[in-house]
């Protein structure tokens, strides 16, 4: 069946702010364990945390987080 | 909110919320080995009773200074964090539920043909430790599987420059 993955670019901004995971975690408010399950795709986070993590980088979420088909 | 330098009041909630799930697992040995005290013999009941008060000492080691800590810095914020470890916490508690409600289906069944000489109060004992077992099990594995991924990095990362 086909299904939807959410995929992100938090560790390419990461890199372009140079900025640790655990930084951006303070930054945003939530654990470092937080934000590296959501890099790896094991944790798909809140609307709220997404629209802090893209709030933070100052780009629309669109930017941060994409939907991409996947056949599971 | 007070904040602790270094610590987040999610990660305090983290802590809290792990430690909570690890302390299940003890409870589920104090209540088997309350379970198994009937069947056993003496010298075998003495080694369950200190099993059951060792449990019980680590859980009041393992979760009150966390508690009292938790108390003071996160008060009236357990419910706004929606990280990874509240997540699986979740996860945990609902497959605590679904393999609770199996065992005592299945309990039931038994019962009623093999262990119909059992008391009422071993079966209430197993069941509670099945279903904080199946929790706290629960939880341990999400939380390794999340550092099989190699989640616990926290280097920055010069490739991506």
């Amino acid at each position: 069946m086909m299904s939807s993955k959410l995929d992100n670019r938090i560790r390419v901004f990461r890199a372009e702010h140079r900025m640790s995971q655990g930084d951006l975690a303070e930054k945003i408010g939530v654990s470092r364990k937080t934000i590296s399950t959501i890099e790896v795709g094991r944790f798909v986070p809140s609307t709220i945390i997404a629209l802090k993590i893209a709030q933070y980088f100052d780009v629309p979420v669109e930017d941060i987080f994409s939907l991409v088909a996947s056949n599971d | 909110m007070t904040e602790t330098p270094g610590f987040s009041a999610e990660q305090f909630s983290n802590r809290f919320l792990t430690r909570s799930a690890y302390a299940l697992l003890l409870v589920a040995v104090g209540y088997s080995a309350e379970a198994a005290e009937p069947y056993v013999s003496e010298p075998v009941v003495q080694v369950l009773d200190y099993l059951g008060m060792a449990a019980s000492a680590a859980i009041f080691i393992l979760l009150l200074p966390l508690f009292a800590t938790y108390l003071k810095h996160c008060r009236g914020k357990g419910g706004d964090f929606e990280g990874f470890v509240s997540e699986i916490f979740k996860k945990a508690c609902v497959r605590a539920f679904e393999v609770t409600f199996i065992f005592l289906l299945i309990l039931e069944v038994l019962a009623r043909s093999v262990l119909e000489n059992i008391p009422a109060k071993t079966f209430l004992q197993v069941a509670v430790a099945v279903c904080v077992a199946s929790m706290g099990l629960t939880f341990w594995i999400l939380n390794r599987q999340a550092r099989g991924d190699g989640v616990d990095e926290d280097d920055f990362d010069e490739d991506l420059e």
